[in-house]
């Protein structure tokens, strides 16, 4: 009899680096043999694409990037299947960041994504435009809102004023942004954009944010401030299946049911344990 | 005392400029107030960027005489400086000796260095987050057995598996995230800003002084 509280209490203190060599194969066992399980698509991904489609031709659209490295693994999915919609639509779309590595992600997606080049064919300083960073987080915001010539007056590439883009001549303040589209992974990110851009000048905005962040933007969805949501990986797998391109998301589908399962049996396991030792105590 | 050392004119500069972007945002107060506004704000983004060099400095505080006493894990303190300086050499803008943010060097070492580095650090966390959750994540009592509860729905609702293995969970997971999860934060952040109106009203009105040096 004294042999099974022992089993318990030993499932209860079980090494910590069992759980990690387990959660290691289950999440890296999918991305040698995919499953392919399907991705039920939710609500608030199919409002996000509806924000991009119903877009009219012509139409400003301001993508931030306000996330840093660590953000990358659930962002980047988002971010390339973004700019990959708003690319394939009639609109003109200005890149900033409002976090100083924001701009350096940027720059890697847009080297991803090559906006030049086919399929896309998008003309640099016409069709697009990448202003870089602008320091000061919900200042930098407010300033944009005000006036995005004075607040980033050089683009990013090329350094050259932005008046001297075509892009840029009916853009001067948030008032000629049709859609806002924040990749966030905290503060400043869509708290900020609402102060600064949703309360005074009325621009709607969609966000793609790590999965974390999903309940203190929520609010914001129900409010109507914030259009559409897509919050970490498998809102970015839903979103990619609904604009028909497949890719990082997508992949790592079947790593997230797995590891996310395993999450959950551990939870169980560790709660029949503790209830098992109480009783037997 | 010093009229320098005087605590009211920190206060009355505090209070003067918290007036010209707090007036403006809920009235119309005409070209002259506005241009002093957007003046001030390009004044903050200025003081934020020079913000850097005082982080910069704070750091060679902290780890050069870590380097210099020997302390533990002075190593990495010599490579953070190190890294510091590198990047900070890579990152200035002279394209034609390919440096500068879209320069090769800065180029290879973010990508080669930093961004596995990040991307690593975050990804611990889930192996991190497991082990905890099997060690601590316990229905000790009831309103531990709620969250618990409700954060294994959520999971499996976050999983694609999930919701395929129980339809049910996608609909279920719905209800907390936009019932009861949008109440409670709804209430956080009213609580928040009311906080902050609180705070900004004491910093207006010159109680709080937290912001000079400790106060009183």
């Amino acid at each position: 009899m004294a042999t099974a509280p022992r089993i318990w209490e030993k499932l209860e203190t079980i090494d910590a680096r069992i759980i990690y060599l387990i959660l290691w194969i289950v999440i890296l066992w999918p991305f040698i043999y995919p499953i392919g399980l399907p991705v039920s698509i939710g609500s608030y991904s199919l409002a996000y694409a509806k924000a991009i489609d119903d877009l009219p031709a012509g139409s400003i659209v301001v993508v931030s990037f306000d996330f840093s490295l660590g953000g990358l693994g659930e962002l980047y999915p988002i971010a390339i299947a973004t700019l990959h919609h708003l690319f394939t639509k009639p609109v003109k779309i200005v890149i900033i960041a409002i976090w100083s590595d924001g701009a350096i992600v940027a720059d890697m997606v847009l080297k991803d994504l090559k906006p030049d080049q086919p399929p896309y064919n998008r003309k640099y300083g016409e069709d697009w435009i990448f202003l870089g960073y602008a320091p000061g987080g919900e200042t930098a915001m407010a300033a944009l809102g005000k006036d995005f010539w004075s607040t980033l007056p050089t683009d990013y590439y090329y350094k050259k004023h932005v008046s001297t883009y075509p892009i840029m001549q009916n853009l001067r303040s948030a008032n000629d942004v049709t859609l806002l589209v924040s990749l966030e992974t905290g503060t400043p990110g869509a708290d900020e954009w609402v102060r600064q851009w949703y309360v005074p000048y009325k621009v709607p905005m969609i966000v793609g944010c790590i999965g974390v962040m999903a309940p203190t933007v929520a609010p914001y969805l129900a409010g109507g401030q914030v259009k559409g949501m897509l919050p970490g990986l498998r809102a970015a797998a839903e979103y990619e299946l609904i604009i028909g391109r497949k890719g990082l998301g997508v992949a790592s589908a079947d790593a997230l049911s797995t590891s996310h399962m395993v999450f959950v049996i551990f939870v169980i396991l560790g709660n029949i344990s503790y209830f098992m030792r109480r009783r037997s105590k | 005392m010093s009229l320098l050392r005087r605590v009211e004119i920190p206060i009355a500069i505090t209070i003067i400029f918290a007036l010209i972007q707090v007036i403006p945002y809920f009235v119309n107060m005409g070209p002259a107030v506005e241009a002093t506004q957007d003046k001030v704000v390009r004044w903050t983004l200025i003081v934020s960027t020079g913000a850097l060099l005082v982080g910069l400095t704070s750091l060679l505080l902290i780890h050069v005489p870590r380097v210099t006493r020997r302390r533990t894990h002075w190593e990495y303190s010599l490579l953070l400086i190190a890294f510091m300086f590198l990047m900070t050499i890579i990152g200035l803008p002279f394209p034609e000796l390919n440096l500068g943010l879209t320069g090769y060097w800065f180029s290879f070492f973010y990508n080669n260095v930093l961004t596995p580095l990040s991307a690593s650090l975050y990804a611990i966390l889930a192996f991190y987050i497991t082990s905890a959750a099997y060690r601590a994540f316990k229905a000790r009592s009831l309103e531990a057995a709620l969250l618990l509860i409700s954060g294994t729905i959520l999971v499996l609702r976050n999983a694609p598996l999930g919701t395929f293995l129980i339809p049910q969970i996608a609909d279920l997971g719905d209800w907390i995230f936009n019932i009861p999860n949008m109440a409670v934060n709804r209430a956080i952040m009213i609580g928040g800003g009311l906080g902050a109106m609180v705070l900004g009203i004491r910093v207006l009105l010159g109680y709080e002084r937290g912001y000079l040096r400790g106060g009183e």
